[in-house]
């Protein structure tokens, strides 16, 4: 059976250029570079050396936000080649992909991460993505689906997936020399899937993953996408900032969890952190104020606008936002509904506001010395908030290694880390469970 | 005859040999196959040796494989593969196979560009039309072989443009403007056409040959008018010395009258090449070999490839004539098994389809096979040719141990890495 694990689970998001927007423009930024090899391989390594359970690749199918000049989660590094590479410079780490399930079929997506999780022996992961926020341009549509068909496809497309994952048992390989079988063919099924959106006769042409299927992670937070999550996800990753609405939401995965008839705690939660540290809590405050000017608050007021859909014309930056301004702008996300608390309810300023989103995109900001980082991060994972967190490194090299480097070895020290790597699967460190062969 | 310059050689890697069940060897490592320490070795090997490129097939089913046909195809995914081998080799071209037919050209142009950017300029792409999998992508039947291809055409003048939608100079990382890439050197595509609809641009800069070295095979006419306009090389089944000339020569001035230079395309016949030090040895390892060929899966792979039933024939027996009916969707493969089955016994095309599909497969000491080697080249049947391993690791390794370096020494192979792209060492188009 799973269960909660004693240690939390640490993964790390793979933004080359820093989780903060705009933070490449440090002077020690490796800007230059993105889109290379040797920047994402000594970020995976850093993160291997720290023992983290792995690193994650978002994705995204179009340039509108690099052509906003915001290249925080651009899809620079494509996810299937991009970890195809590490898995060649890593040995233990997991390594964590978004694709979409709006753009591409079935067989391929399943050919693909099987093909990695058989190179890697088992330490691959797919991040299930429908593509909220665009690509649709790049693939012949006029518009994005709806969000209702666009999981509706999603639910589908997993479970083809899955299917084609299980089409070989696990005792399909005979390499028998002597008779000349290699494969007993009885034991490869075809899938013979009908539905809405696919039609798959199967089988795939390549043997089960080792790990049956490789880590299904999810991060959706309407109830479509808790819905999904629950009934299929092994992970889910979330933007949490308030410790009242993480536990809702946290209870609400688990009920969804039981509700499709698994356990309630089947499913790991990992909301997405950004810790910025260093030893001391003044130093921690001086490197926060320092990203902070490089934000381009011009911008910054725009990117603000785009995604919470709230006019701030006529606005300075220190003053509040009122209430009436939230209303009628399309509210269409969980995210809507934080950035509106936020602003009416905690009373930030729209520079406040700029700055908080320009780092956290939603997720928690935590400010402070390694132990009060620790401590904050320590106390969800005891009140069964989250399993463990996503570590969203706020700027790329130095914000990633005071949290790889300070953060991670003190929660080690105090026992709720891990300080070696199991030497199992990806599935296994999780502390997940292999499906079983058919 | 006016001297040339060297071949272009590339491997076809097939974890468990060319030759159909040669993974029956003793010392092959078919408990691997599918992992990644076999593949690296595999293509280490041929980067010890210089070669210019490996090469991943796919198909998009399984019915090989089911059919007992074991040269495992797709047991390699081709994009999580050459990413992989990217990150444990440092010189040699890596070239995989993607299907036009059941992608997109966002999701190819994007994975390609990627694999391109992090290997530092050494991947190719297989451009293929999908001649069976339509039952894993939703359809009831393949498309008709001219739609595949003008959907192919339309396909790499998507991907082309795509990869061009970056400028060179696009990112300019100026920190003090808080500006990465300048917005003006990115530019839509907006691509209208008969398949697709890519308003572009990619979301990933430019790679780093500017574009990925396009690789296709295909012999009829509308592979050949494809391959001529956009490929850099061209992989091809030639049997015959003269035929192979001919071939190369109408080639080439398809390629010049399309306004490209002849030489920036590279035709490539595929062979298999059973090397020994001695002829006797050389011919120990085919007998081997051929004694590892099941004749209950070789019929199978005979009723897939000829589409004909054969249950009631002996392996001494021929296919009667009348079974083997041409027609608009045969491919070229099977004409020429079809001429070959008219001359020979089912067991000797049995053989003959483990070893060859369409290829040239030579058994003979290094000197011996790279005298013929050089004959087609001198000759222009060729300019180089992809090297299929008669099996993993014992063929392949007296492939690359005892013919290639016949070559070097002959002065008709590199004996060092040259330039830095792969697009440079192949003498092809730069972009």
């Amino acid at each position: 059976m799973s269960s909660r694990p004693e240690k939390m689970i640490l993964t790390m998001f793979m933004l080359t250029s820093g989780f903060q927007i705009d933070s490449w423009r440090a002077p020690g930024s490796r800007s230059e570079e993105l889109a290379r090899l040797p920047l994402m391989r000594d970020m995976a390594q850093a993160a291997e050396a720290a023992k983290l359970h792995a690193v994650f690749f978002g994705d995204s199918v179009d340039v509108v936000t690099i052509r906003d000049n915001n290249i925080r989660n651009t899809g620079l590094y494509e996810p299937i080649s991009s970890i195809g590479a590490l898995i060649g410079y890593t040995k233990n780490i997991g390594l964590v992909g978004s694709l979409s399930t709006s753009f591409t079929e079935p067989y391929n997506a399943a050919r693909q991460f099987a093909g990695l999780d058989l190179l890697s022996d088992g330490r691959v992961g797919w991040n299930i993505v429908t593509s909220l926020f665009g690509g649709f341009q790049n693939y012949g549509l006029d518009a994005m689906p709806d969000p209702k068909d666009r999981y509706r496809k999603a639910t589908e497309f997993v479970k083809v997936v899955t299917e084609l994952w299980d089409s070989w048992t696990d005792d399909t390989i005979l390499n028998d020399r002597a008779s000349g079988q290699w494969a007993d063919v009885e034991k490869i099924h075809d899938i013979n899937h009908a539905g809405e959106f696919f039609k798959v006769a199967g089988a795939l042409n390549m043997p089960r993953p080792p790990q049956g299927h490789p880590v299904l992670f999810q991060a959706g937070q309407s109830d479509p996408g808790v819905k999904l999550g629950g009934e299929t996800a092994d992970v889910i990753y979330t933007a949490q900032s308030n410790r009242e609405e993480a536990e809702n939401f946290t209870r609400r995965v688990r009920d969804s969890a039981a509700q499709a008839g698994r356990p309630r705690d089947a499913v790991k939660i990992l909301p997405g952190v950004v810790p910025i540290v260093a030893a001391t809590r003044a130093e921690a405050e001086e490197m926060s104020r320092e990203l902070a000017c490089y934000i381009d608050m011009e911008a910054g007021r725009r990117r603000y606008e785009n995604a919470s859909g709230v006019d701030t014309s006529g606005l300075e930056l220190d003053d509040l936002i009122p209430a009436e301004r939230f209303e009628g702008s399309r509210g269409n996300s969980s995210r809507w509904a934080i950035m509106r608390r936020m602003a009416v309810d905690e009373k930030m300023t729209l520079r406040e506001l700029i700055i908080g989103f320009a780092r956290s995109g939603g997720h928690r900001i935590l400010v402070g010395s390694v132990e009060e980082v620790a401590d904050e991060m320590i106390t969800w994972f005891e009140a069964g908030i989250s399993d463990g967190f996503n570590l969203d490194p706020p700027s790329v090299p130095e914000g990633m290694h005071a949290m790889l480097d300070l953060l991670v070895p003190h929660l080690q020290e105090r026992g709720y880390f891990q300080t070696e790597y199991s030497g199992g699967t990806l599935r296994e460190s999780m502390g997940l469970e292999r499906p079983a062969s058919r | 005859m006016e001297p040339r310059g060297q071949m272009v050689l590339t491997m076809f890697m097939l974890a468990f040999g060319y030759q159909n069940d040669a993974w029956r060897a003793p010392d092959s490592r078919a408990e691997e196959v599918g992992g990644l320490d076999m593949i690296a070795d595999m293509t280490l090997a041929a980067e010890r040796a210089k070669l210019h490129a490996v090469f991943f097939a796919d198909s998009a089913d399984g019915n090989p494989l089911l059919g007992g046909d074991n040269r495992g195809v797709t047991i390699y995914e081709p994009v999580a593969t050459l990413g992989a081998l990217a990150a444990k080799t440092r010189h040699i071209g890596l070239i995989g196979t993607a299907s036009t037919t059941f992608s997109e050209p966002y999701t190819v142009a994007r994975q390609f560009a990627t694999l391109d950017n992090l290997s530092g300029g050494r991947i190719g792409w297989n451009v293929v039309t999908s001649f069976t999998g339509a039952r894993n992508y939703g359809l009831e039947e393949m498309p008709e072989p001219a739609a595949r291809y003008r959907r192919a055409g339309e396909f790499v003048d998507v991907t082309n443009q795509l990869w061009d939608s970056w400028d060179r100079d696009a990112i300019i990382a100026d920190r003090e403007r808080g500006l990465w890439a300048d917005p003006d050197r990115i530019r839509r595509i907006n691509h209208r056409g008969e398949h697709f609809t890519v308003e572009g641009p990619l979301n990933i800069p430019r790679p780093a040959q500017g574009r990925p070295l396009i690789v296709q095979a295909g012999q009829s006419e509308a592979g050949i008018s494809l391959g001529s306009s956009v490929a850099d090389v061209i992989y091809t089944m030639q049997s015959d010395l003269e035929r192979s000339k001919a071939f190369y020569r109408d080639y080439k001035e398809r390629v010049e009258a399309k306004g490209r230079l002849a030489d920036h395309v590279k035709l490539l016949p595929g062979i298999m090449p059973i090397v020994g030090r001695t002829q006797q040895e050389a011919q120990e390892l085919s007998d081997e070999l051929a004694s590892y060929i099941r004749i209950d899966s070789g019929r199978r792979t005979v009723e897939k490839m000829m589409d004909v039933k054969i249950d009631d024939l002996e392996v001494t027996d021929r296919i009667p004539p009348e079974r083997m009916v041409d027609g608009p969707t045969r491919m070229d493969r099977w004409r020429v098994y079809r001429d070959y089955a008219l001359e020979h016994t089912l067991g000797e095309l049995i053989t003959e389809l483990s070893r060859a599909m369409g290829h040239r497969w030579m058994v003979g000491t290094p000197g011996a096979i790279a005298e013929n080697l050089i004959e087609w080249f001198d000759g222009r049947a060729c300019d180089g040719f992809n090297l299929n391993p008669p099996s993993v690791p014992g063929g392949m390794n007296a492939m690359l141990e005892l013919l290639v370096p016949e070559l070097q020494e002959r002065g008709y192979f590199q004996q060092e890495y040259t330039g830095s792209t792969l697009r440079e060492r192949m003498g092809v188009q730069q972009f």
